[in-house]
């Protein structure tokens, strides 16, 4: 009986956590009207938020427009959408793959030559990423020059898709980022006596990292990846620019009006916040300990 | 701390180069009055005529772009403003965030928990979305109309570029604090009458510093990543000209608004 009280409880704070953090979002989408030109505009900005509660409750009425013609917003952006999901998930997921691979060789080798690895990591990762997408597309030209081979298309024209390349511009400081911090979080684990136990009972290698080490590493590694997907979701915005991709947040600059801004932003901010409370909800009391 | 700093030479060397460029840029506004050099066109010792973009000579350490501007004195007009703005949305951002975070962390939990949640979606957006969103009307203007004044302008961008990251290092900072306060010693000094004021400077201070200072970093690369991709979507730091016929031209000259102006002709003459 307390459990389900305070189960209830939970979901009733999770309601209103959520409640609050959409209005917030509103808040912000409704921002522009708040600076007319450099001065400050409150009413303006009074009346927009509550037009914009208005046009969100009914999500027909959105529209955006285009050289005055006015189309209606919802099945188009869930197209974008899909893109710069697909874009991002997948380079997500690489990313981390390639960082569990590295830091596995890594642990493998010889500790002095790691310190000179964490090194270069630093610095790689204060590279700004246009840097890394501008090398890459010039490679890829040079390479198209040199031996007539398009090996990935460089940028998209019209209604074409481009997928090949922004996912690994997109997965180059991920997977650097990823290193880093699985880097640290698995130094801080192989401290653990349990790993040692592991160890002295004839465990292999990669027994101990795989089914021990890691597991308990990447819960806690998406538990705290919050900052990551906000470095991704900023370094995705750029390099959709730079390869003309029909993403999200190319739809949001070419037809910047409050409500496309708002919807883009709700339907990135929604996933993830039910990422995080779910697993929050599920992983818990494997946390407490943690938190 | 000094002294562990100066031992380490190549940070002193990075900052003596920073300092330099930092100087020299102050130097020509003053002496030149933010003129650059430039020339258009040059002759050979036999006549004949070459006109620019001109190639890295010893005339011009780093070249000409396509209207004969010397390249070396465009870096140096701009350092000031990339450095100064940086490190100043840096501490402001900083700064305004430790201030509400200390107050944040006297509030009871339900109501933090609100405050944070209603605040969550700044930590997941990006900053550039929103920025650009904001300045890109203001900040851009076609050559021969008045725009807002400079100092106006310049004073909205870092408003707008402090503001929006207040929100995620108050948050940040108030758990930091939060945690701290229910440390043990903290507790103790409380029962023996220390108020907030004092447990903060004696108690938290010597925790908080270090966190701090890596803060401090990290927001600065991310204030001029941020500065980059504004300057690739050609909203410069002070101003974008926009001449008839599409030419664009930065107010300030400052780096990441010349990455994101060069960025055209690099892909053209690579």
């Amino acid at each position: 009986m307390d459990k389900v009280i305070s189960g209830g409880k939970h979901l009733l704070f999770t309601c209103i956590h959520f409640f609050l953090s959409v209005v917030g979002i509103i808040a912000l989408g409704a921002a522009p009207a708040l600076f007319n030109g450099l001065s400050l505009n409150i009413t303006h900005y009074y009346l927009t938020f509550g037009n914009l509660v208005q046009k969100l409750l009914e999500p027909s009425s959105l529209t955006y427009s285009y050289y005055k013609v006015v189309r209606p917003l919802f099945p188009e952006i869930l197209i974008r959408y899909k893109e710069s999901l697909f874009i991002f998930s997948s380079s997500f997921i690489v990313s981390l793959l390639l960082a569990i691979v590295i830091v596995y060789s890594l642990t493998r080798i010889n500790p002095r030559v790691v310190n000179r690895i964490k090194q270069c990591i630093v610095y790689l990762e204060a590279l700004p990423d246009i840097l890394i997408i501008m090398t890459l597309q010039l490679s890829v030209v040079w390479l198209f020059k040199k031996t007539g081979i398009l090996i990935v298309e460089v940028a998209a024209a019209g209604d074409q898709k481009i997928r090949a390349l922004p996912i690994i511009c997109l997965s180059i400081p991920t997977t650097i980022m990823f290193t880093k911090i699985l880097l640290l979080r698995i130094e801080e684990e192989y401290e653990k006596p349990y790993v040692s136990l592991a160890n002295s009972k004839g465990l292999s290698h990669f027994t101990v990292f795989f089914k021990h080490v890691l597991r308990n590493v990447l819960l806690r590694f998406f538990f705290f990846t919050k900052t990551n997907i906000w470095l991704m979701l900023s370094n995705l915005y750029i390099i959709e620019y730079f390869f003309n991709s029909i993403g999200l947040f190319i739809f949001v600059k070419d037809y910047n009006s409050i409500e496309t801004f708002t919807v883009a932003l709700l339907l990135i901010y929604v996933p993830i916040f039910i990422y995080f409370k779910v697993f929050s909800l599920f992983t818990s009391h494997l946390l407490k300990e943690v938190v | 701390m000094w002294y562990y700093f100066i031992r380490q030479k190549r940070a002193v060397t990075a900052l003596l180069f920073l300092v330099t460029l930092v100087v020299l840029s102050i130097g020509n506004s003053v002496i030149h009055d933010g003129e650059i050099r430039r020339v258009s066109l040059l002759f050979d010792e036999d006549g004949t005529v070459s006109a620019a973009p001109f190639a890295p000579s010893a005339e011009f350490l780093l070249g000409t772009d396509r209207k004969g501007y010397d390249l070396l004195h465009l870096i140096i007009e701009g350092a000031k403003w990339t450095i100064g703005a940086g490190l100043l949305i840096t501490f402001m951002r900083i700064f305004i965030g430790l201030l509400l975070a200390i107050t944040l962390a006297k509030f009871n939990k339900p109501l933090f928990r609100s405050f944070e949640s209603f605040f969550d979606s700044f930590s997941v957006i990006p900053m550039t979305m929103i920025s650009y969103f904001l300045l890109q009307h203001v900040l851009t203007f076609s050559n021969g109309t008045t725009p807002e004044p400079f100092y106006l302008r310049v004073g909205f961008q870092m408003m707008i570029l402090i503001i929006f990251a207040v929100p995620t290092i108050t948050f940040y900072l108030g758990n930091e604090i939060k945690l701290l306060l229910n440390e043990e010693f903290v507790r103790s000094a409380k029962i023996l009458g220390g108020r907030y004021p004092h447990l903060l400077r004696k108690h938290i201070a010597p925790h908080l510093n270090p966190i701090l200072i890596i803060l401090f970093l990290q927001q600065f690369i991310q204030v001029l990543v941020i500065l980059i991709h504004l300057g690739v979507l050609q909203v410069f730091f002070g101003g974008t000209i926009v001449f008839h016929g599409g030419d664009i031209d930065s107010v300030t000259h400052e780096w990441t608004g010349l990455l994101g102006m060069y960025y055209p002709s690099f892909m053209s003459h690579p």
